[in-house]
């Protein structure tokens, strides 16, 4: 066993990995080296929590972009749709160049995958109290990088600033965001009587975010419609008074902020005709585009902060 | 070992599976016949070749070596020469594929792996493209036409997520992730990707980085933006010339040393698999 399967690993400090590896190099042409030494805690791939965030904004300049609507209004599987684009390749201009995120994204995207043995896609629930965020690092066609933090809050707090607006000052990362997406359902706009009240309520949480949201004065104000398969099925009627709603939210923001209105579809089910993903590239390329201050960081290697 | 002699050490990696290990074998028969031309040669015997000897005779009789113990590897160091006479002690750890599948299941891998994670010169991934899990939609596994004849069933539950199953691209730019964590702000070593059991991937008639870019476009994209100073290349290897034990009976009648083939990135061909090897070699100097 000595000859063929020394046991040449030694417990305890790296020093011995250090002579172990030397001896290897001077002597030791083959040695079978049994697990001893304590196992290394990685990064967890999992929701980053502000600490980490903070790091990524000062040091690579990331976007913040808030994703604010209400429960199952389609901000997670919009990013699921979003992530899902660039496990096919190149998307909207971009290419991905990491994540610390990995596992987070693979198990919201679980339920959407084939081997998930589901037969309908589904997304499963951002857990309330969820206050963390997803990041992608995309790199452009000019070969600049930029960072993007996505927050996924639950949906339950915007439908708290409905009753209380001045709670939309507390909303996190709200006042950091260099984006606001205001997430409308867009299968709440299709029945007659309900899309008067869906429209009132997004209006009131637009305006909450926009009175007490404490929002930078440099950030824009998105309004991003989804589900537009169920939109586009239910005919031309909802079709134009779903865009008609959106394009009033836009024009509201506008007043403040850089604002414009997107019509989406993260997962098609309803409607041959509207491919998933349709919208979702101009989304990107609007939140990745350069502004000022500028959002691209110098070029540079794909560092990613450790955290263990 | 000489003292003029660099010194690399090359992470050779895969998901469990993979072809590590009949890579290391079929490598190890071509650098020790001198006959057999190949960019890497092989300086000297080591002074114990009991493990290589093991896989390599397996390898010889047409058998896949063993699958590397789960918990334990294996170091091989040679002393080779490039095609420009330098001398190089080239060290392979052999480790258990399940190092790389923890590393993304439960995050964590062995102390011994970390140490080779922060030193390695270069970085070897393994891809078989048999045991590639996709990350394919339920969508699209769907055909259009079904859509709206034949609802699926909403009714059926998600079983509960297994990050085993989990793409294989997914946890391989997972893996190159922490390895570039692990090792602070350095440079990036090189990675190559060998694609093993390439004569299964033949048939298709694209080449190693037509394969990657299509097979496995996440790591390709990845790989793309590591950095500007960052180098990696992509190899096709076929190091049994056919599946085990399907064409068994046939390759008898084969040397061994004509039956591996590595394919550069453009396609062009060679019956020497010590190129990747060679091409990391350059790529760290």
């Amino acid at each position: 066993m000595e000859d063929d399967h020394a046991q040449i690993s030694q417990p305890g400090p790296a020093n011995g990995t250090s002579a172990r590896l030397g001896r290897v190099a001077a002597a030791r042409p083959r040695a079978a080296v049994v697990r001893k030494r304590r196992s290394v805690r990685l990064p967890p791939g999992s929701y980053l929590a502000l600490p980490a965030t903070a790091l990524l904004t000062t040091e690579q300049k990331a976007r913040v972009v808030v994703l604010a609507g209400f429960v199952a209004s389609g901000k997670t599987t919009l990013l699921c749709c979003l992530y899902q684009q660039y496990q096919t390749g190149a998307f909207a201009g971009t290419l991905f160049a990491g994540s610390r995120c990995l596992r987070a994204f693979e198990e919201l995207s679980h339920e959407n995958r084939a081997g998930s043995g589901r037969e309908v896609p589904e997304t499963a629930r951002t857990p309330r109290g969820q206050t963390g965020y997803l990041n992608l690092r995309l790199r452009s066609d000019a070969s600049e990088y930029v960072e993007v933090l996505f927050s996924d809050l639950s949906g339950e707090p915007y439908g708290d600033v409905i009753s209380t607006p001045t709670n939309a000052g507390v909303l996190p990362g709200i006042g950091r965001a260099d984006t606001v997406a205001l997430i409308v359902d867009g299968s709440t706009l299709i029945a007659p009587g309900e899309r008067d009240i869906a429209a009132y309520r997004v209006r009131i949480l637009l305006r909450a975010l926009l009175e007490h949201g404490g929002l930078r004065s440099d950030a824009d104000v998105d309004v991003v419609l989804t589900k537009w398969d169920l939109v586009a099925k239910a005919g031309d009627e909802a079709a134009q008074e779903a865009r008609r709603t959106i394009a009033e939210l836009a024009e509201m923001a506008s007043r403040q902020h850089d604002s414009a209105s997107f019509v989406t579809c993260g997962r098609s089910l309803a409607d041959a005709r509207v491919e998933t993903g349709s919208g979702i590239d101009l989304l990107i390329r609007r939140w990745c585009r350069h502004k000022s201050p500028p959002v691209f960081g110098l070029p540079q290697e794909n560092v990613i902060p450790v955290t263990t | 070992m000489s003292s003029t002699s660099q010194q690399r050490t090359l992470l050779t990696v895969g998901l469990p599976s993979h072809g590590k290990t009949t890579y290391l074998a079929a490598l190890w028969y071509r650098l020790s016949r001198a006959q057999l031309q190949s960019t890497l040669k092989l300086k000297r015997l080591p002074d114990s070749a009991a493990y290589l000897n093991e896989i390599s005779e397996t390898w010889i009789d047409r058998q896949v070596p063993t699958h590397t113990p789960s918990g334990t590897f294996f170091e091989v160091a040679l002393s080779l020469e490039t095609a420009d006479g330098r001398s190089i002690d080239v060290i392979f750890p052999d480790y258990s594929g399940e190092a790389i599948a923890n590393a993304w299941s439960i995050r964590r891998w062995p102390g011994e792996f970390d140490t080779l994670a922060k030193r390695a010169s270069a970085i070897a991934i393994l891809v078989n493209p048999a045991h590639v899990y996709p990350a394919s939609t339920i969508e699209e596994l769907r055909l259009p036409a079904t859509l709206d004849a034949s609802p699926p069933d909403a009714t059926i539950g998600a079983a509960s997520y297994d990050p085993t199953a989990s793409p294989t691209q997914v946890q391989l730019v997972d893996f190159l992730q922490t390895v570039f964590v692990r090792r602070s702000r350095g440079a990036k070593p090189p990675v190559v990707v060998i694609v093993t059991a390439w004569d299964l991937v033949k048939q298709e008639g694209v080449t190693p980085e037509e394969w990657l870019k299509a097979r496995l476009p996440l790591l390709n994209q990845y790989l793309s933006c590591v950095g500007p100073t960052f180098r990696f290349n992509v190899f096709g290897v076929s190091a049994t010339g056919g599946r085990i034990p399907e064409d068994r009976d046939e390759l008898v009648c084969t040397e061994p040393g004509s039956r591996t083939e590595s394919v550069l990135s453009t396609g062009s061909s060679t019956s020497d698999i010590t190129e990747p090897i060679a091409w990391l070699i350059e790529a760290s100097r």
